[in-house]
């Protein structure tokens, strides 16, 4: 039973890292920020390039590409320009650096896929540590956080008189979004982190009639999502980011047409 | 029924010679003063010389037409934007109560009525003061819905209790009665106006409406990007004119004309 040992660690990886997607991800749909979360998981994948490339810590490596997109993002408003279309350019230009870094200036052609894609598999024992406190720290993080965030995602204005610095909140939480890619790269891969953000909780706001409701339903599908994507991709011998994807993608689209049916049951 | 025609509107440009207030009057402890205040954005002139000093327990209406820079003028109370020119004055520390005309929850948030109230600032108020506005507000039976299946009436309700809930001394309400039905302005009025001594607060009421204006307020500020004229709604009231046009029509809106702010010369509109 060795494949339960390899199993194990990145099962439990991939548990403590949706603990902390659900609740980032709902927020990041009440701040309406999927379009920013996606670019900066783009921008990991860059980051983790450059690391490479200059022999740094690759969380290093994440923190001056995300500073370098809020930057970029800074710079780049214009009121003619939509900013989702804005930031659909970011993205798609630290895709294409990212892998210009890694195909072409590193020896990394190898590992591509596992960037793109996640090599979770790959989790060892002696990883979880360091995983579960990164990832308490980012809880906490959004706990200190939370009840500014849900007011600025409300109505602007009343947080304002209330004192909560709409930027400063803002900088704050694109941090700990930063952070969250950058661990959630080896789980997912660049590509696919906004999905493990975005699909479960979406689910959740299917059946929520509360905020605090939504993050325990998203906490749910994000931990069932990994447990059979984790399972999926061994016995399918698929990526592991791709088979938890699916599976969320999949949880999503039966919640909804569950929703509909039961909406024109109770109509009736 | 008089329609609001041409004989009208001359008449109502003599309701706009309301005697200034006389400032030794608002000696009464100040709660915030505005000097000279002015906004600008890329050289467009919203508002400008506004000097206003708003007493504690003071109510005075806001009436002025489109881009006369009224939402402005609250933004620049509430400090969410700042002055281009000119300087607010807070002579007490302000609690500031806000009920904005439009109010909106992103469907994407499920937030309740209960979530929107636990957003209030707590321990300003006893859970029996608590009590007492959400009785009087209606505001239990409402207390899991969803926001965004409330009724403009219901959502009003919700937005003055939270804005309540923080104790304000100073409360700013953006066209209040706008989009209500007529039943639940009568209620909005007869709450503000009966409110319990341990919410009474200075108040800055933004509206269309001339009833909420000549009933509500001690004070009426007529502003087209500058203030035109303010006064005492009994000085209007007495005279026979504004009797006969108005007498038994409060609820016509006020509608202003451009020759309202015939005391300026053409040539020094902005």
């Amino acid at each position: 039973m060795s494949w339960l040992s390899i199993i194990a660690p990145a099962w439990i990886a991939g548990s403590i890292l949706a603990l902390l997607s659900a609740p980032l991800g709902c927020l990041v749909l009440w701040r309406r920020m999927a379009f920013f979360a996606d670019a900066l998981a783009h921008g990991t994948l860059f980051g983790v390039g450059l690391a490479i490339l200059f022999q740094l810590p690759i969380g290093l490596g994440v923190a001056l590409v995300s500073i370098l997109v809020v930057a970029g993002l800074v710079f780049l408003d214009d009121e003619r320009l939509p900013s989702d279309a804005v930031l659909s350019v970011v993205a798609v230009t630290l895709l294409c650096l990212g892998l210009l870094t890694l195909t072409q200036l590193t020896n990394q052609q190898a590992n591509v896929l596992g960037f793109l894609f996640g090599s979770l598999l790959e989790v060892d024992w002696s990883d979880l540590p360091v995983l579960a406190g990164t990832c308490l720290l980012g809880i906490a993080a959004l706990v200190y956080i939370w009840q500014a965030q849900i007011k600025l995602a409300t109505y602007e204005p009343l947080a304002k008189i209330q004192g909560i610095h709409p930027l400063k909140q803002r900088l704050f939480f694109m941090g700990i979004l930063a952070g969250f890619c950058a661990i959630a790269l080896q789980a997912v891969g660049s590509l696919l982190i906004s999905g493990l953000l975005v699909l479960p909780a979406l689910t959740a706001r299917l059946y929520a009639s509360a905020p605090k409701q939504m993050v325990i339903f998203a906490m749910i599908a994000a931990q069932v999502g990994v447990t059979f994507g984790v399972w999926g991709s061994v016995w399918l011998d698929i990526q592991t980011g791709l088979a938890i994807v699916l599976i969320l993608a999949l949880i999503f689209l039966a919640a909804f047409i569950l929703s509909k049916i039961t909406l024109k049951k109770s109509a009736s | 029924m008089p329609n609001i025609s041409d004989p009208i509107d001359a008449k109502v440009a003599s309701v706009c010679s309301l005697k200034p207030l006389d400032c030794s009057q608002a000696a009464a402890s100040k709660l915030l003063s505005l000097d000279n205040l002015g906004y600008q954005i890329d050289h467009q002139v919203l508002l400008n010389h506004i000097s206003l000093q708003i007493a504690q327990h003071e109510t005075i209406s806001i009436i002025g037409p489109n881009g006369a820079g009224k939402s402005t003028l609250i933004k620049l109370i509430l400090r969410l934007i700042a002055p281009t020119s000119g300087q607010i004055h807070a002579h007490l520390p302000l609690q500031l109560g806000y009920v904005p005309q439009r109010f909106s929850v992103p469907a994407i948030l499920p937030l309740r009525v209960q979530d929107l109230l636990n957003q209030a600032k707590k321990g300003r108020l006893t859970p029996q003061q608590n009590a007492f506005i959400f009785e009087n507000l209606a505001i239990n039976p409402l207390r899991h819905k969803q926001l965004r299946y409330l009724s403009g009436g219901e959502t009003q309700r919700v937005l003055l209790a939270r804005a309540l809930l923080e104790k304000p001394n100073l409360l700013i309400l953006d066209e209040p009665m706008q989009g209500l039905d007529p039943e639940s302005e009568v209620w909005l009025y007869q709450f503000i106006d009966e409110l319990p001594d341990f919410l009474r607060c200075a108040m800055v009421v933004v509206s269309h409406d001339l009833h909420w204006v000549m009933k509500g307020s001690r004070r009426v500020i007529c502003l087209n990007k500058h203030i035109c004229c303010e006064g005492q709604p009994s000085e209007l009231a007495i005279t026979p004119e504004f009797q006969k046009l108005f007498g038994h029509h409060y609820e016509q809106p006020y509608v202003h004309k451009a020759h309202h702010c015939e005391h300026h010369a053409p040539q020094e509109t902005l």
